[in-house]
């Protein structure tokens, strides 16, 4: 299951991020790692995923949810 | 010891630094940019126990691996200017993702203050976090803040200070395994070794940030959902979204363009008695055109737009600092990505039909360069009120009433869809074989500080009045030059003065001859008479623009290009109001009026319209229009670009280049349009 097919409210944990270097690092830096544990705030949106990690809540584009990787 | 102590503010966005910077440094500041970059600098100063403190607060960065200007900025910054101490700012209720960063910040040798921000929010949360375990797992000092009340702000120059004075014996090495610099993070070159060294790596720093915020922070999980989620679902509704969007911009514009009227006003009426004065109390002469057309026209004409620019930037501060502006990013990115656009730039293309100069400044906050070039780059393109005069003029002069609405429409559609193709093309151009991944922190809500959106809005709009005392006042001198030298000679100028000499002889003789056949003095045919000698003159002086402004530079550059304007279907005369709308799109339509001698025009001019009809065909007139909307950005916008853009060469690749797409689309329409 991907980022992107995740349901509002449920509680995930990211797997891994299929994405280039610049797009994963980025997401490293806002605190999105292998292991962590994700609660999808609304994932309504056409184009991006609202999450929350880490304490802070954070809009992924669809481009990004789609590759990263959860359980 | 040095006497200026010199603190480098850094930390996330979002995590209150300017706030923090404002109770440091009070109003003593100021604000420049980052060389080269259009990251905004600011610099305050202030005093503490008798020594000098000069505080630079960084942009509001993730991490310091040189993705963004932003990050490239901060950690070339920390690299070659060295501050004497680096204050980290941290956001209480998101310590574990601001640590990222602290952690990149910690470098053995550089003295290190974590201030632990917005601790009451964090407790409101339900997150306590223990400053003082904090401290000794960091092994730096941390203290604890309140940035909106100040609470702890003389605190974080106290220890700033004691780490200043005794580095060696105040930072001690940290307990905690080294930890990556970011500096090998940079090295992109290196390829797949370095990026799994640095993968391992980020997932050990944040094993070790989990393991520090396992000892130092007690969340209590009971606490109800943040308000920020109910806010969002309505906010981020994927329906409401974008209708709430579009009506919150509706509200800045009309308070930006409906408040600002009122000083703008007053500010206008300034410039006017400014003006009444000088031609009161100089005589007619080259220096009293240069004071009142030069220098109160042209700079007095720009400045009058401050009081729209202080709102708009105030607005859009409080939106930026509530955190609503993130919101506004993620519902219009969807659209904006298809022209390799980003979700933000929808702010400035908004501000941009209303002025685009205040709108390439609000490009600012846009992260990455490219999207932040392409943005500004587009933005003339937005159909701004400077152009409206233009149509107003033009609409009604060819076109009839059931079409006015729909061309007027249409032109600012044909705007839109160009900046879209135009920001397609310069996609293409940079070659983002990769768009900027989308991905953005949505920060809680909260009530913005008026200190910081105040000053900020203030620094802005100084900056807007600098830029007319320099740039503007030379461009506005140039341009009357042109339009006034060479000055008609002598021969010609007693032409017309013994015209207007002959008209009032003629009255006066009129008025004696009634006097002396003691006729009953009818005062309707006297008034009449009055008027006819009134406009008799007035066209004589209308002749005289006419003939000055043939004979000046301006005049004889619109004849020199004609030939370039001619594949359009314009005349040197057009020509001619098209030079002066280089300064000034509105001022297309006063030039107009000084070619075709109807003397003073404005866009209500009936006589202008009507001569318009006689001389050019409606396909002319919609060329016009649509030349001017495309073509030679404004002064302004062209000094905003230069700056903004960090380089003069954007300013002219921008002007030449809407220059020429205006001249083959305008050419396209005319030479097909003739053919019907």
């Amino acid at each position: 299951m991907t980022l992107a097919d995740a349901l509002k409210g449920q509680k995930v944990t990211i797997v891994s991020m299929e994405l280039s270097e610049l797009s994963v690092n980025r997401l490293t830096a806002l605190g999105l790692t292998p292991g962590v544990r994700v609660r999808v705030v609304d994932n309504s949106l056409k184009d991006a995923s609202i999450v929350e990690c880490r304490g802070a809540r954070l809009a992924l584009g669809r481009g990004l949810a789609r590759f990263v990787v959860v359980k | 010891m040095k006497t200026t102590l010199r603190i480098a503010l850094a930390g996330n966005p979002n995590c209150g630094k300017s706030t923090i910077f404002n109770k440091l440094t009070g109003a003593k500041q100021t604000v420049g940019n980052f060389p080269g970059v259009t990251v905004e600098r600011y610099e305050g100063r202030t005093r503490f126990e008798g020594r000098d403190v000069s505080v630079v607060d960084l942009p509001g960065v993730y991490s310091l691996a040189s993705y963004s200007d932003e990050e490239r900025v901060a950690a070339e910054f920390l690299k070659n200017e060295t501050p004497d101490v680096v204050v980290d700012v941290v956001d209480a209720s998101n310590l574990e993702r601001n640590l990222y960063l602290t952690f990149a910040l910690k470098e053995p040798g550089r003295p290190l203050v974590v201030a632990l921000n917005m601790v009451d929010v964090a407790r409101r949360r339900g997150i306590d976090v223990d400053a003082a375990a904090l401290s000794k797992e960091l092994g730096v000092p941390v203290v604890q803040t309140v940035g909106n009340r100040g609470v702890g702000v003389d605190e974080i120059l106290a220890e700033a200070v004691r780490l200043a004075e005794a580095p060696s014996s105040a930072f001690e090495p940290s307990s905690t395994p080294a930890c990556p610099s970011d500096s090998a993070k940079s090295c992109g070159h290196c390829g797949g070794e370095c990026e799994l060294a640095q993968t391992a790596a980020d997932v050990a720093r944040y094993k070790e940030i989990g393991r520090v915020c396992a000892r130092c922070v007690k969340t209590d999980a009971d606490v109800p959902e943040s308000g920020s989620d109910k806010i969002d679902a309505i906010l981020t509704h994927r329906f409401l979204g974008i209708p709430i969007f579009l009506a919150a911009m509706y509200l800045v514009f009309q308070l930006t363009f409906a408040l600002g009227a009122y000083p703008m006003n007053w500010l206008e009426t300034g410039f006017g008695a400014l003006s009444a004065w000088f031609d009161g109390a100089m005589r007619d002469g080259f220096a009293k055109s240069l004071i009142i057309d030069a220098i109160i026209g042209g700079v007095g004409g720009v400045l009058v737009f401050l009081p729209n620019i202080l709102i708009l930037f105030l607005a859009i501060s409080i939106l930026e600092d509530s955190g609503y502006m993130a919101r506004a990013a993620l519902l219009c990115d969807r659209w904006m990505r298809r022209v390799g656009l980003h979700g933000r730039s929808v702010v400035p293309a908004l501000v941009g039909f209303g002025c685009t100069v205040p709108g390439i400044m609000a490009a600012k906050m846009l992260g990455d360069r490219k999207e932040r070039l392409a943005t500004m780059f587009v933005l003339p393109l937005f159909s701004c009120g400077a152009r409206f005069p233009i149509y107003a003029l033009l609409i009604p002069a060819f076109f009839p009433l059931e079409w006015r609405g729909a061309i007027l429409w249409g032109i600012y559609l044909i705007g839109i869809l160009l900046a879209g193709v135009v920001a397609k093309i310069l996609d293409v151009v940079f070659k983002n074989d990769e768009p900027a991944p989308f991905v953005i922190e949505l920060p809680s809500y909260r009530r913005p500080t008026l200190g910081v959106v105040g000053l900020r809005a203030l620094e802005r709009g100084w900056g807007y009045v600098k830029k007319a005392g320099t740039i503007i006042f030379a461009i506005s001198v140039l341009l009357w030059a042109l339009t006034t030298f060479p000055t008609l000679d002598a021969a010609t100028v007693a032409k017309f003065d013994a015209e207007r000499a002959r008209i009032v002889k003629k009255t006066d003789q009129i008025r004696a001859e009634a006097a002396e056949a003691q006729e009953i003095a009818e005062d309707a045919q006297l008034a009449e008479n009055a008027e006819a000698v009134a406009e008799e003159l007035a066209e004589v002086d209308a002749a005289e623009s006419q003939a000055k402004l043939e004979r000046s530079f301006a005049g004889r550059i619109g004849r020199g290009i004609e030939p370039i304007l001619r594949p359009m279907g314009f005349d040197w005369k057009i020509g001619t109001a098209l030079i002066g709308a280089i300064a000034a799109k509105e001022i297309f339509v006063a030039q107009l009026g000084v070619v075709y001698s109807v003397g003073e025009a404005d866009e209500t001019s009936a006589p202008l319209a009507e001569t318009l009809r006689a001389n050019y065909t409606p396909l002319v007139g919609f060329c016009i229009m649509l030349f001017c909307l495309i073509a030679t950005p404004c002064m302004a916008t062209f000094a905003a670009m230069a700056q903004e853009s960090g380089s003069w060469k954007w300013a002219v690749a921008q002007w030449s280049s809407l220059t020429a797409l205006a001249w083959m689309l305008t050419t396209l329409v005319y030479q097909i349009g003739s053919l019907f």
